[in-house]
């Protein structure tokens, strides 16, 4: 507040020493990924013989051109951005059609529907049980189609329906009334009121599920028995887990690409869709968080 | 008074004027119901022995009144582990990660350069966004025993190398460690938010005072926060049971399950890798009760502390 009316603080001891721990925690914070970057460019030789953080001396690409040559980075790169973009697409039209339904108080059977969403979040029939189901849907192929297995049993998360209820109930209630009293439809009311109206509550909740399909491993690993279908998240954690550094592969130079290298180019191709897109959309998140989380 | 008729006449009314929307929800409603409730109705598979080609009905009930595999899972002592890794895990999250956030928030209130700040919020907020495949990828790296940032430390400092994800009595500091990194900057949001929302004459009231940062920081923000302290702390209670599998399934590994295995890795391992359908359902089931009943009362604690529930 007092940086808002303007009046100078005085420069103190405790703001120098607060402002010291904070810049240094956000270093603290960034600073794992330059690690990857610099070991990710670096050559073999620079890794081993660095005495403490690796300096690429020797800067190359080729654990970039490794992991694309021997892995179908590139591939899964591609089904990744499928996934989330069709995935997110799916979940957001679920979930604007459940949303709106909470959001409309004279709606009967409001109360039912909030209660089945509601029971939902609080217990759940465990993991095995959803893996049957899934299983005796017969999306578990092993063919392009089990791609689907990690899109259609994840419609819904009862939490992105709830804050997007409230940005919906943020809406004026007049602009409704003068919607109904023109004897609009309520598919109309959504369609051409509501989701307009809404714009920043839609991207805040389609980013947090493309952001969950983005960084999902754990369900394609479960669903997803093809090696060749699967998305990055899951291509990555193979790559980490065999930890092999492979030689001969055509063209690869294997005196200079390594394990770690390898592991940390393919960190950063993972990575880098989200904190490229992170400074612009990073707000819609925090907004998010002060509309679903907890109201004081 | 609004007589039956009259109640139901508005019913109808009502339900004229949402048709539309009530057709949209059958197909939201229909993945409830198979994605949701169904495997709900799936937990009877922990009191039968499971034949997939029987189905969940015709399948024989298990042994001991159908209650085989509990008791085949309380008698192991790999449960009580997990059990047992789960609280410890859980508890150390709540002493150690969770007044974290709290104080940034605080810290961060004080810095008086906006923009430093907006950078500063940008920077802590980033790791929330990674992926925990990611993060075990990076924590695999700086703790690698050849060439790892940390064991070429020691070697400067003349100490030995350490191979540190081997180890059981290293596993909680790097678990702990990395939670931290990724969670306690996101964490700051809702503690911000609350600050935002302090009334700016508590603040004017304490200078008259001669209060100093300090004195307000302790007497004004942090009590102002405490409802939100309070609701966010019986939320973690509520959820002890989850000690975060994503966390530990990627940083874990064989050497060192007597201290990292917990209910949900076994859970894992027992009923999906090994495919022992009916014990990891039970053991699921057992977890899914216990949660619920702690997410009940944590509900409870929140609405009487803030005078609202959680969700309404």
């Amino acid at each position: 507040m007092i940086e808002i009316t303007g009046r100078k603080q005085k420069i103190t001891v405790f703001g120098i020493v607060n402002t010291a721990l904070l810049v240094l925690f956000g270093i603290i914070c960034l600073f794992p990924l330059v690690y990857e970057a610099l070991i990710a460019v670096a050559s073999k030789v620079d890794y081993y013989q660095s005495n403490f953080i690796t300096i690429p001396r020797h800067f190359t690409f080729e654990n970039f051109r490794f992991i694309f040559k021997q892995s179908n980075i590139g591939w899964s790169f591609a089904l990744s951005l499928f996934t989330t973009v069709i995935g997110t697409v799916y979940n957001m039209t679920l979930t604007i059609i459940g949303a709106y339904a909470l959001s409309r108080e004279d709606m009967p059977f409001k109360k039912v529907f909030f209660f089945f969403v509601l029971f939902t979040m609080f217990f759940g029939g465990g993991l095995v049980p959803f893996y049957l189901v899934v299983k005796n849907l017969g999306l578990l192929s092993y063919d392009f189609t089990s791609v689907f297995s990690i899109i259609i049993p994840f419609g819904i998360s009862g939490f992105n329906m709830i804050i997007l209820r409230n940005f919906f109930r943020a809406v004026p209630e007049e602009i409704l009334e003068a919607c109904e009293i023109d004897g609009a439809s309520q598919l109309r009311v959504l369609v051409q009121f509501i989701v307009p109206l809404s714009k920043a509550g839609l991207a805040t909740v389609a980013l947090f599920y493309a952001v969950e399909r983005w960084n999902d491993w754990y369900w394609p690993m479960l669903f997803i028995t093809n090696a060749d279908y699967a998305p990055l998240a899951l291509a990555l954690r193979n790559i980490l887990s065999s930890n092999t550094a492979l030689d001969g592969v055509g063209g690869v130079d294997s005196t200079v690409t390594f394990a770690e290298g390898q592991s940390a180019a393919t960190i950063l191709v993972a990575i880098l869709p989200i904190v490229c897109a992170y400074p612009f959309v990073q707000k819609y998140f925090v907004r998010g968080v002060m509309l679903g989380g907890v109201k004081s | 008074m609004r007589t039956k008729a009259d109640k139901f006449k508005w019913l109808r009314r009502r339900s004229r004027k949402y048709w539309q929307i009530y057709l949209l929800l059958i197909p939201v409603v229909l993945w409830f119901l198979v994605f949701c409730y169904y495997p709900m109705y799936g937990v009877v598979v922990a009191f039968k022995d499971y034949y997939p080609k029987l189905g969940i009905l015709g399948s024989p009930w298990a042994g001991n009144g159908g209650l085989e595999h509990f008791i085949w899972l309380f008698k192991t002592n790999d449960f009580t582990r997990a059990l047992r890794n789960t609280v410890i895990i859980s508890l150390l999250k709540l002493v150690v990660c969770f007044p974290f956030p709290i104080l940034l928030s605080l810290l961060l209130n004080e810095v008086v350069h906006l923009k430093l700040k907006k950078t500063i919020q940008t920077a802590i907020y980033l790791p929330f966004f990674i992926s925990w495949v990611v993060i075990s990828g990076i924590v695999y790296n700086i703790f690698a025993v050849n060439g790892g940032i940390i064991n070429n430390l020691r070697l400067l400092l003349g100490m030995d190398r350490v191979s540190y994800l081997t180890q059981s009595s290293n596993f909680y500091f790097i678990l702990i460690l990395s939670d931290i990194w990724k969670n306690a900057g996101w964490g700051t949001v809702i503690y911000t938010a609350g600050i935002s929302g302090i009334d700016p004459n508590f603040y004017e009231a304490a200078e008259i005072d001669g209060a100093g940062r300090l004195k307000k920081m302790w007497h004004i923000t942090l009590p102002s926060l405490m409802p939100i302290i309070i609701t966010m702390f019986t939320l973690q209670v509520g959820n002890i049971l989850n000690a975060g599998f994503d966390a530990v399934f990627n940083l874990y590994n064989a050497s060192v399950y007597d201290v990292a295995d917990i209910l949900d890795t076994y859970a894992y391992r027992i009923g999906i890798a090994k495919g022992y359908v009916e014990r990891g359902t039970a053991l699921g089931l057992f977890k899914a009760v216990i949660n619920f009943v702690l997410l009940l009362v944590s509900n409870k604690v929140v609405k009487l502390v803030t005078g609202q529930g959680l969700y309404d």
